[in-house]
């Protein structure tokens, strides 16, 4: 039995049960004064004024909400190999209020492949990683920790958000909140099913959700000011759903890693990734001329910090309306979008 | 375990703490205290303490920076019962 209790840390038996700090920087260590810890505790750590936590190498478990006593963190380094994968929520609480996590993961060379086959480049040459079996079996205890909330969400809440929710086309991996995290979203046609009333057929849910979206765009088309109309341009207006928070949903669980800080380890691949939760998720309605007729594109934007970023690839864009509010055909979809690629410089 | 080595555990634990932690930590210090064979006794008390976060504060702010006696965790233990039977006379 090893008890170490000072005004800083309290250990019992490897567990940091305590820590209390005014720092603004803290380093969890993975000993103090001969007294090693292996974990930190649910609930034990109390700096206020944190704003950066590091937890060093040798810390192999974190306790769930460990860290909900340091409200002001910004910023939450842990080590590799660090157990997050606890039955209740560790750091996604930390993730929902605004925090950055760094955590480095060691995965086999097949899973590292297969994270790059599915992410792609964004600013700052990071890459976003898409929803993926290497990435679910990377984060798995994250990805439950929204689970736990999404359980406690009523059926009215979510089909009030399901338009948002399905048949996009985004291509990443998404948690969408509203009040609390609503449900984990794939964009890439594997998309896990949101089944709080139960399965419904997937036509009879499409189709359900196409007829929504539908009513949703109508309200937009009624929104949306005359006078902005201009037939001599190609890209009018964009119409921001940015008041529609109560219908879209408005923000993004980005998994997001630097190329230039992977490692190759032990016939292993250590990568170093960034998990964020993001205000985002902004709709724009683009009204669009071709032949004497106008037409809407429904496209989606993300915030990247705080600058909206367009989505500018085809595959982001949403479907084509007339201006009564219906889908057009695929034929006339393409045209549409293919003018509109080309008037907002996207091809 | 004697009665003077719980309570500095315990009053290391809510020292500081917000409601919020005070659940998880005491929950925590349960899991070790058990493991280390304090009697169930002990241990019932930390479970019903983990409960009763809101009465935790109240008895903490009437005693500022004073450590809790066992009469003090009786006292939390009180109030929560209390809190209980009016929650269920309310339903």
């Amino acid at each position: 039995m090893d008890t170490y209790l000072s005004e800083k840390y309290s250990i019992l038996d490897g567990t940091l049960i305590a820590l209390r700090t005014d720092e603004t920087e803290v380093v969890i260590p993975a000993e103090v004064q001969g007294h090693r810890i292996t974990r930190i505790g649910g609930g034990s750590c109390i700096a206020k004024n944190a704003t950066l936590i590091r937890v060093e190498d040798g810390i192999r478990e974190i306790g769930n909400m460990a860290f909900c006593g340091c409200t002001n963190l910004k910023k939450l380094i842990l080590p590799e190999g660090v157990e997050l994968c606890e039955k209740e929520m560790v750091i996604s609480p930390l993730l929902k209020r605004g925090m950055e996590v760094l955590i480095r993961r060691k995965v086999s060379r097949e899973q590292y492949e297969e994270l790059l086959r599915h992410s792609f480049l964004v600013e700052g040459g990071e890459r976003l990683v898409q929803r993926s079996e290497a990435l679910l079996s990377v984060f798995q205890g994250v990805l439950d920790g929204f689970a736990g909330v999404r359980r406690q969400l009523d059926a009215h809440t979510l089909n009030s958000l399901m338009p948002l929710i399905l048949d996009s086309r985004m291509k990443a991996l998404y948690f969408v909140e509203y009040g609390g995290i609503l449900g984990e979203l794939s964009f890439d046609g594997q998309r896990e099913r949101l089944n709080l009333d139960g399965p419904a057929a997937p036509s009879e849910e499409k189709e359900i959700m196409a007829s929504q979206r539908r009513e949703l765009v109508k309200l937009l088309l009624k929104e949306m000011p005359e006078g902005l109309y201009d037939n001599d341009s190609e890209l009018f207006w964009d119409q921001k759903i940015r008041n529609h928070n109560k219908i879209y949903p408005n923000k993004l669980m980005l998994v997001r890693f630097q190329e230039a800080g992977v490692e190759e380890r032990d016939g292993q691949v250590v990568i170093p990734f960034r998990l964020t939760v993001e205000k985002a998720f902004y709709a724009t309605l683009v009204r669009i001329a071709y032949a004497n007729k106008r037409y809407y594109v429904l496209r989606r934007n993300f915030l990247m910090g705080k600058k909206e970023m367009p989505i500018l690839r085809e595959d982001y864009l949403e479907e084509v309306y007339d201006e009564t509010g219906e889908p057009v055909s695929e034929e006339t979809r393409d045209v549409v979008l293919a003018k509109y690629l080309l008037a907002a410089k996207i091809l | 375990m004697e009665t003077g080595e719980f309570l500095k555990y315990v009053n290391v634990v809510l020292a500081g703490s917000n409601r919020g932690c005070m659940e998880q930590a005491l929950k925590e210090l349960r899991t070790i205290l058990k493991r280390r064979g304090a009697e169930q006794e002990k241990l019932d008390l930390l479970k019903n303490l983990a409960s009763f976060s809101l009465q935790i504060v109240n008895v903490m702010e009437k005693k500022p920076g004073e450590e809790l006696t066992m009469e003090d965790l009786n006292e939390v233990i009180r109030q929560g019962n209390e809190w209980v039977e009016e929650m269920k006379r309310m339903r």
